[in-house]
């Protein structure tokens, strides 16, 4: 099982309100992606020789990475949204059930 | 890693900064004035330093520089600490955070009032506007030389002569300047000017200063006041400079670092500087300009020299990008409003640029096949 090492919030210059930062104690896989990639709308940019990745999910949030490092990141889609905070506890929630599993 | 985020801060810092910094650490740490006798600091580092980049800027009177944590600090003691008399200060729409978040806190709850000059699709200020507002009473005049988002140079010597037929105080923020331009606070009839030491000065971060004319002084009050070293019986600030507004123990490997920061543009020339960073500019914008997915901003201001290469890419988000470079090549550049946030209804096309911007900035140290890497890389992102 892989585990959550670190979070971290993340402030950008555009003002985007939640970005969490998620480390793990292991690089990200293929099968890390396409799992997560199940529950939303993946897009996977496999012609880098270190493949990004950005999973829509309809809960209003997005997970993106790069394959082979060991963090990822859970942000908030809309950052107009009300409660945005208990959406990215869900994303975050969402990415431990995955993690479970692997 | 391959560093495009000079403008932020340069890195890395030329050789003797490390090593002057280093052999100071080494040898002692603090106030050279204080581990001396304290009663003569002619030979001392700090003097040694004002010195310098007073003769630097063309300053007259080298007491006149004052050291500061750098140019925020800087424009914070210009705008909060002066006895407004018209109310009203002009500014452009090119400025950045560290002089609009000052301006707006002033003129909260105050009558001061605040006027914007615009600028072009490129950066430059509209001088038919300008025109117009230095002819009703104003206080300051306050100007971002280098703009940090298009990397656009404003005509300082003009609007100084014009700003002292009008009898304003004439302020420049040379925050992306200062080491990267040529500056004459003579030619140019400067009243003060913000800088800071650890851009396209090379030296480190947490140093930097200003220059203060003898006529603005008079109506600037410091911010901070304290010890200073001298008169310590008195229960008042010294009037003299540069302790009026010196007041506290001073950064000294900051100026140390500063000394010799300067000393190494000082050696290697701003035009060579200039000209090695307009170049690697021009890799990114002949590898990238016909790719129809990108949008670059002001080609116009990179054709006539300048060091930023900002751009988007179609279908895929500032911070994408940026994201992308760091983590899949190990490339660092900076995406958003780089703290300049009125600039960006200006320039660009049916507001392309309304989410900001990335920015590539080299240095004197990046290299060609860095610049290629990283067109490389935009390529493969966009998939070409």
């Amino acid at each position: 099982m892989i585990s959550v090492v670190n979070t971290k919030d993340i402030l950008n210059c555009v003002g985007d309100p939640f970005i969490k930062e998620i480390t793990l104690d292991s690089p990200i896989t293929k099968e890390i992606i396409f799992k997560l990639g199940e529950g939303g709308e993946l897009e996977y940019l496999d012609r880098l020789k270190k493949p990004f990745f950005k999973i829509s999910y309809s809960e209003n949030y997005l997970i993106k990475g790069v394959e082979g490092n060991n963090s990822l990141r859970v942000i908030l889609k809309d950052p107009e949204l009300k409660n945005g905070d208990l959406v990215i506890k869900k994303g975050f929630n969402y990415l431990l059930s995955v993690l479970e599993y692997i | 890693m391959i560093y495009l985020n000079n403008s932020a801060t340069t890195y890395p810092k030329p050789p003797e900064v490390i090593n002057a910094i280093s052999n100071a650490f080494l040898s002692y740490e603090g106030d050279s004035s204080r581990l001396f006798s304290g009663d003569s600091i002619d030979n001392d580092i700090i003097s040694l330093a004002r010195k310098k980049i007073a003769n630097f800027f063309n300053i007259k009177k080298e007491n006149n520089l004052i050291f500061t944590s750098g140019s925020t600090e800087s424009l914070n003691l210009l705008i909060r600490g002066f006895e407004y008399q018209h109310r009203r200060i002009i500014t452009t729409v090119t400025e950045h955070n560290s002089v609009l978040r000052p301006l707006y806190r002033v003129q909260k709850g105050s009558s001061i009032e605040l006027s914007f000059i615009p600028c072009d699709g490129d950066g430059y200020i509209d001088f038919d506007v300008l025109s117009k507002e230095v002819s009703k009473p104003f206080d300051y005049f306050i100007i971002n030389h280098a703009s940090n988002v298009t990397g656009s140079i404003q005509n300082i010597e003009k609007i100084g002569e014009i700003v002292k037929h009008y009898n304003g105080f004439f302020i420049i923020d040379a925050s992306q300047s200062a080491g990267a331009e040529s500056i004459d606070i003579e030619k140019s009839n400067v009243d003060f000017i913000a800088f800071t030491g650890h851009k396209s000065l090379y030296g480190v971060s947490g140093i930097g200063g200003f220059y203060v004319s003898d006529e603005l002084k008079k109506v600037l009050n410091p911010l901070k006041v304290g010890g200073t070293g001298v008169r310590s019986l008195e229960k008042t600030q010294p009037q003299e400079l540069p302790f009026y507004y010196e007041a506290g123990t001073k950064n000294y490997m900051g100026i140390l670092s500063l000394y010799h920061g300067v000393s190494f543009v000082e050696k290697t020339s701003i035009e060579a500087i200039k000209k090695h960073k307009n170049r690697m500019v021009q890799i990114a914008f002949n590898n990238l300009k016909n790719i129809k997915e990108i949008n670059i901003v002001s080609p116009n201001v990179i054709q006539k020299g300048g060091s930023i290469f900002a751009f988007n890419v179609n279908n895929f988000t500032n911070e994408d990008i940026v994201y992308i470079l760091k983590e899949s090549f190990d490339i660092i550049v900076r995406s958003g409003y780089h703290c300049a946030p009125l600039m960006f209804d200006y320039i660009g096309y049916d507001k392309i640029f309304s989410r900001g911007t990335i920015r590539v900035t080299p240095s004197y140290f990046t290299t060609e096949s860095e610049m290629e890497s990283f067109c490389f890389a935009i390529k493969e992102i966009v998939g070409i």
